[in-house]
């Protein structure tokens, strides 16, 4: 990957002035490691002095002083990503030397899953984690920080670094900041196909110092888009795998940057399959992109198109009750039989298009200055069964299972368990009983439209799907400007906006054999029995039929708008790096409402008040460069800001205009501390984090139906003046036990939990009071339930002759704890039961899933075949790789659970709705082939 | 330019095997005509074995078939359907709610009896899946209903028998559970401002008064939890179809749904 010719266009060495800054009696030298296009570096790279035995590393924009040099020639190796991309030599005589820019061609780096082979002429083929190991997710984790590099194999079994949520990392996209204003976080299945295009990357990792913006707990990541940061290839890749696809079929073409300045790329990749491993989980999923740049002599300007279409099948998590009478883990209750097809009800369609425009001027070698404008338009359709006044469908559903039976009627238990055991097929949805519903019931329906009195005789779907429905339109704009100061001092500050209207509602998409479906609450139906207005969803369309493609349930807007300032200064010293970064931003937020509801006509309908929810935070960090190869960091974040996200603003958006403010919603508070240790060694590197950080007075509303009797209704349940620490200990470290071949190791131990007893109110979604008292829940040193809170792992990469390459990696996870039900912890289900019981215990307990071993693998080759006798120096390039997850083929690790929010507060039973759980897949391969010319 | 070609070449990849992907699902038909399914008692002499108390496991292959009478769509009927034959009639208990889904009024079912149990409630027989500890019968799990219930097509609600209210003053066990209906009746004048039934709160069951004008007089039991029960009962006079039940000794009338009544005419002098 990286070409040879480290082009050392360069070597204006000879020509530049001595650095003024030498200190007496030693030599000094500088100089920039940039993009072919003048650009700045995306990441920062090792340089090794063999003959001095000194390991230095570039700041993040390619920048190095190597100070203490004595005078005569100095061979100064590039290392990125512990491969050695090239390497030059300098003469040293009298004076320091400050180099001009050393063009290098643009990284396209993952070191992490990579199983790297060097070809014959350096050129370096890979296996990234997005071609091999985890399509989806592999873009999120190349990383240059060892930890998250190698912590990249525990993502798959729920491992979250911190456990932080994913508000907290900042997404810019071709210049622009990506994440939703709406949500706060950007949607990473949305570009997941592009994984070559997205492999030109930035990263600033936790709270470290951060060039693009003030970052979040987990930093900020920079896909640069555009085709000036793409690297030069014709690329074919196919992949067969057992995993989140059957096959994959993807293309990149990247030529060089022509004579008039232009540069091109473009990308086309699909992925899909039938089904994966867990029945009925079929997907298919387009990407398309293209991207144009022209470079003048100071400007650059580029436009990128991106387009994605997907569609998903998904799973379900489960009981054990489940999963034991299906006699399998992959026990999936979303699908059923029709036709003798399978038929998935919950199926995620989405598609994006996006257009963005960058402009880069450098007027002059200190200063560096861009504009970005993106427009993007965003879908996505989350499918799933509708009901009205019928048995629930979900063939795990409680009460079709034969637990219901067991305290009332065991021996009918015994016979449905038996039943369900001799036909699986009676665990899947029975689709045939839906449409015989639907199309048994003929009903006689009357209602008035524009003062006519219309009746309709038909068959009143009882079942239908529909889809739960995002559309947004977001226009994003950010400008940056770096300026260098001095030599050692670098100002970055940006200013963004966003806006995004955003328009969801509940659509009708299949009516399952009936003829029409009612826009009704039949919730409202049960607590306002003879109120005819309060079941209506809609008194402006009261009563009238709908048909496919109808909206339903709830129709309203969203106007979201974030402007943010940012400002860094960093500061290199001989010993010493200091920065200091501070932002600024509003974030506004206003529900429009399309439905005048039945039950709240005075606060749904039209628009409401706009929300203005500010946010301020400061970083600062300093590290100790006690030699060339151990340093020594510590760095501190603050922030306050308002919730960020739209549904944990709105108690009830759906239904009504009622902000969590009046609920005792605040500001809340993020302090957090970090300090890491790094050692770069000829042989060894070795990372070790400790933090802390405390997130104050959150908010957090949680939606479920609720059995209290005073309820017995979907609830809201508002959380605030909710505390959460984060704490623990981080340690990476890698061994070259030769040149070809290299030991790692990781460990990870850390403790997320509920600090204090959070405030909470239950509003019920049809109660017209809109208010409710304060009540306590007793989560106080509760894990929060963010994966394995303990993961250790090693794995050994050798490097063959013959350009062969094999990782093996082993992993443990342990201390991963199911998400609680807060409500589970209240006075109402304390009543009666004492603690130190055992069912005290079965009830206030938090299960802790069991520790299990991973264990995956990777093998590659590489070779090429000459592309003919009469031009003997260019060949095809190929690539072969065979990654393989979960050896031992476990399929009995439970990567994730949750404690139903549903619980029974008549029997104070715990066992009546049970812990659902996910487990792992087996073992799965990736077969692929990459082919360049 | 050879970069296109392989471009082009990529293409017809990127469309495969899309059909099985994203698929379309044709509508399932009806279930087929089982309009001739197999009856080996009638409901008469299935009541007949019963015995007039007490409750009895059925342990021979016994199959009754009749039609859906009543319901739970409105909720004044509770995990129960009657079925009616047209010889009599018999509530079958069943452990689910909105049974009307599956078993809507005039749909033609058949029932193996076999393993179910028989037993007199409040001297009102009933066919449930067994007796729990307390003696209690028990109705048919929701998971087990296709091992005993086989479902036919949908038809028409039977012809309710026509009745007069000094006739059914008395429990009559030939009428038990069978539709009827009753002309020249009406509410009684204490029922007049009420509605079908109190609040749950207050009483899980209302008794109404229905009389005709010679002031014979029958109950008529309404649920708290029936959809029906905020709305006022009509002041008028006429026919009334509904259940004919017993309680004890006194017998009752069930009401399906409230477009039953036809109370039109003017009230009895």
């Amino acid at each position: 990957m990286y070409q040879k010719n480290l082009v050392l266009g360069i070597l204006a060495a000879l020509f530049t002035p001595p650095v003024l800054f030498a200190a007496p009696g030693t030599l000094m030298l500088s100089g920039q490691i940039r993009y072919r296009d003048g650009n700045l570096l995306t990441e920062s790279c090792t340089l090794r002095l063999p003959r001095l035995k000194r390991i230095e590393t570039t700041t993040g924009d390619g920048r190095f002083t190597l100070d203490d040099l004595p005078p005569g020639k100095i061979t100064v190796q590039v290392w990125v990503y512990e491969q050695l991309a090239d390497s030059f030599t300098v003469a040293l005589g009298d004076s320091s030397l400050q180099l001009g820019p050393l063009q290098l061609v643009p990284l396209s780096l993952s070191h992490a899953e990579t199983a790297a082979t060097q070809n014959e002429t350096g050129n370096t083929e890979q296996v990234t984690t997005d071609d091999a190991v985890l399509p989806q997710a592999g873009m999120l984790l190349n990383s240059n920080d060892l930890f998250i590099a190698n912590s990249f194999t525990f993502s798959g079994y729920g491992f979250r670094a911190r456990a932080y949520p994913g508000q907290q990392q900042e997404v810019y996209l071709g210049g622009v900041l990506i994440n939703s204003p709406v949500d706060n976080q950007a949607n990473f299945q949305l570009w997941s196909g592009l994984s070559e295009v997205m492999k030109a990357q930035r990263s600033g990792n936790r709270i470290e110092a951060n060039a693009d913006g003030p970052g979040g707990l987990s930093g900020s990541r920079n896909y640069l888009l555009h085709a000036p940061y793409q690297t030069p290839q014709r690329k074919f890749n196919y992949t067969l795998s057992n995993r989140g696809y059957d096959h994959r079929v993807h293309f990149f073409y990247c030529p060089e940057k022509n004579p008039k300045g232009m540069m091109y790329s473009c990308s086309i990749t699909r992925q899909w399959a039938a089904e994966s491993r867990v029945p009925a989980t079929g997907s298919d999923q387009y990407a398309f992109y293209a991207s144009a740049a022209k470079s003048f002599r100071k400007t650059t300007l580029a436009a990128s198109l991106v387009y994605q279409n997907s569609y998903r099948e998904l799973k379900s998590a489960a009981t054990d009750e489940a999963y034991a009478l299906a006699g399998t883990h992959y026990y999936n209750a979303n699908w059923g039989w029709q036709n003798g097809m399978k038929r998935n009800a919950r199926i995620v369609t989405a598609g994006t298009p996006l257009l963005a425009l960058h402009c880069e001027h450098t007027p002059s070698e200190n200063t560096q200055w861009s504009f970005a404008l993106a427009t993007q338009l965003y879908m996505q359709a989350n499918r799933g069964l509708d009901w009205q006044d019928a048995p629930d469908p979900r063939p795990d559903y409680y009460r079709n299972l034969p637990s219901f039976l067991s305290t009332d009627n065991p021996q009918g238990a015994l016979v449905a368990e038996q039943l369900l055991k001799a036909d699986p097929a009676r665990l899947q949805i029975d689709w045939m009983r839906l449409y015989e519903a639907n199309q048994l019931n003929y009903y006689n329906h009357q209602y008035t439209e524009e003062g006519l009195i219309k009746n309709i005789y038909g068959r009143r779907a009882l079942y239908v799907l529909a889809s739960d429905v995002e559309q947004q339109r977001t226009i994003h704009f950010r400008t940056h400007v770096r300026h260098d100061i001095t030599a050692s001092t670098q100002l970055h500050a940006s200013f963004s906006w966003n806006s995004t209207h955003a328009h969801r509602y509940k659509q009708l998409d299949d009516l399952l054999g009936g003829d029409y479906f009612l826009n009704h609450n039949t919730y409202a139906q049960q607590s306002y029995p003879g109120n005819a207005d309060a079941i209506r969803n809609d008194l402006n369309t009261p009563d009238k039929e709908l048909h496919k493609g109808d909206h339903y349930k709830y129709d309203y807007h969203i106007s979201a708008q974030h402007i943010q300032l940012f400002a860094q200064v960093e500061k290199d010293f001989r010993h010493w790096t200091l920065f200091t970064a501070v932002s600024g931003a509003v974030n506004s937020l206003q529900r429009t409402g399309t439905y005048r509801n039945g039950l709240f006509p005075g606060q749904s309908l039209g628009k409401g008040s706009i929300l203005l929810l500010p946010a301020v935070t400061l970083k600062n960090g300093l590290t100790w460069k006690i030699n060339g190869r151990h340093y020594l960091s510590a760095r501190i974040y603050l922030q306050r800001t308002g919730p960020e996200d739209f549904d944990q603003v709105f108690v009830a958006p759906a239904m009504r205009d009622q902000p969590a403010a009046a609920a005792g919603m605040l500001q809340s508070t993020i302090l957090s501390a970090e300090w890491a240790y790094i050692v770069h060694a000829p042989k060894w590197n070795i990372q070790l984090n400790a933090y802390q950080t405390e997130r104050r007075n959150s908010t957090q509303i949680l939606r479920y139906y609720n059995d209290e009797p005073e309820y017995q209704c979907f609830v809201n349940m508002v959380q605030t003046h909710l505390n959460i620490r984060h704490t623990g200990l981080e340690f990476a470290a890698s061994y070259d036990l030769s040149t070809r071949v290299t030991l790692n190791g990781i460990t990870a131990m850390g403790q997320s939990y509920f600090s204090n007893n959070p405030d909470v109110r239950l509003f019920s979604d049809n109660d017209t009071a809109l208010s409710a008292g304060v009540k306590k829940v007793s989560i106080k040193n509760y894990y929060a339930g963010a994966g394995p809170q303990t993961i250790i792992g090693i794995g050994c990469q050798i490097n063959a002759p013959y350009r062969w390459s094999l990782k093996l990696n082993a992993g443990y996870t342990d201390r991963n704890f199911v998400r609680i039900n807060a409500g589970r912890r209240s006075a109402a289900a304390a009543e009666n039961s004492d603690p130190a019981s055992i069912s005290g215990r079965a009830i206030f307990n938090q299960e802790r899933l069991p520790a299990a071993l991973l264990s995956d693998m990777l093998l590659s080759k590489s070779f090429r075949v000459r592309k003919s006798k009469t031009r003997p120096r260019e060949h095809f390039n190929f690539f072969c790789y065979l990654s393989v997850s979960n050896i031992l083929n476990r399929t009995d690790i439970k990567t994730s659970g949750y404690e139903q929010l549903r619980y029974n507060f008549t029997d104070n039973d715990p066992g009546t709705f049970p812990n659902k759980y996910i487990y792992a897949v087996g073992r799965t391969y990736a077969l692929g082939i990459n082919f360049k010319w | 330019m050879k970069t296109w070609k392989w471009m082009i070449c990529c293409l017809p990849m990127l469309w495969a095997d899309t059909a099985c992907v994203r698929k379309n699902y044709p509508v399932p038909q009806q279930p087929a005509d089982t309009a001739t399914l197999w009856r080996y008692q009638t409901i008469a002499e299935f009541k007949a074995n019963m015995g007039s108390s007490g409750s009895k496991s059925i342990n021979e292959a016994v199959i009754i078939s009749g039609s859906v009478t009543a319901n739970d769509r409105t909720g004044n009927f509770y995990k129960q359907i009657i079925i009616d034959d047209g010889t009599a009639a018999i509530p079958l208990l069943l452990d689910g709610y909105s049974l009307y889904t599956l078993f809507p009024e005039g749909r033609h079912i058949q029932i193996r009896c076999k393993g179910l149990t028989t037993q007199f409630s409040n001297k009102l027989p009933q066919l449930g899946y067994r007796l729990n500890s307390q003696g209690t019968l028990l109705p048919i799990p929701w998971q087990l209903i296709d091992m005993y219930i086989t479902k036919g097509v949908p038809g028409s609600s039977p012809q309710p028998l026509r009745v007069r209210l000094s006739e059914v003053r008395k429990a009559l066990p030939e009428l038990l559970n069978r539709l009827v209906l009753i002309d020249s009746a009406e509410f009684s004048d204490t029922m007049m401002p009420q509605s079908f039934a109190v609040s749950p709160d207050l009483s899980s069951a209302t008794n109404l008064t229905i009389r005709d004008c010679d002031s014979n007089t029958i109950l008529l039991r309404t649920s708290g939890y029936c959809s029906f029960a905020t709305v006022r009962v009509p002041r008028g006079k006429g026919s009334i179809i509904a259940v004919y039940s017993v309680y004890n000794n006194t017998p009752q009338l069930l009401l399906r749904d409230t477009a039953d009544i036809h109370f039109t005419d003017k009230r009895c002098p």
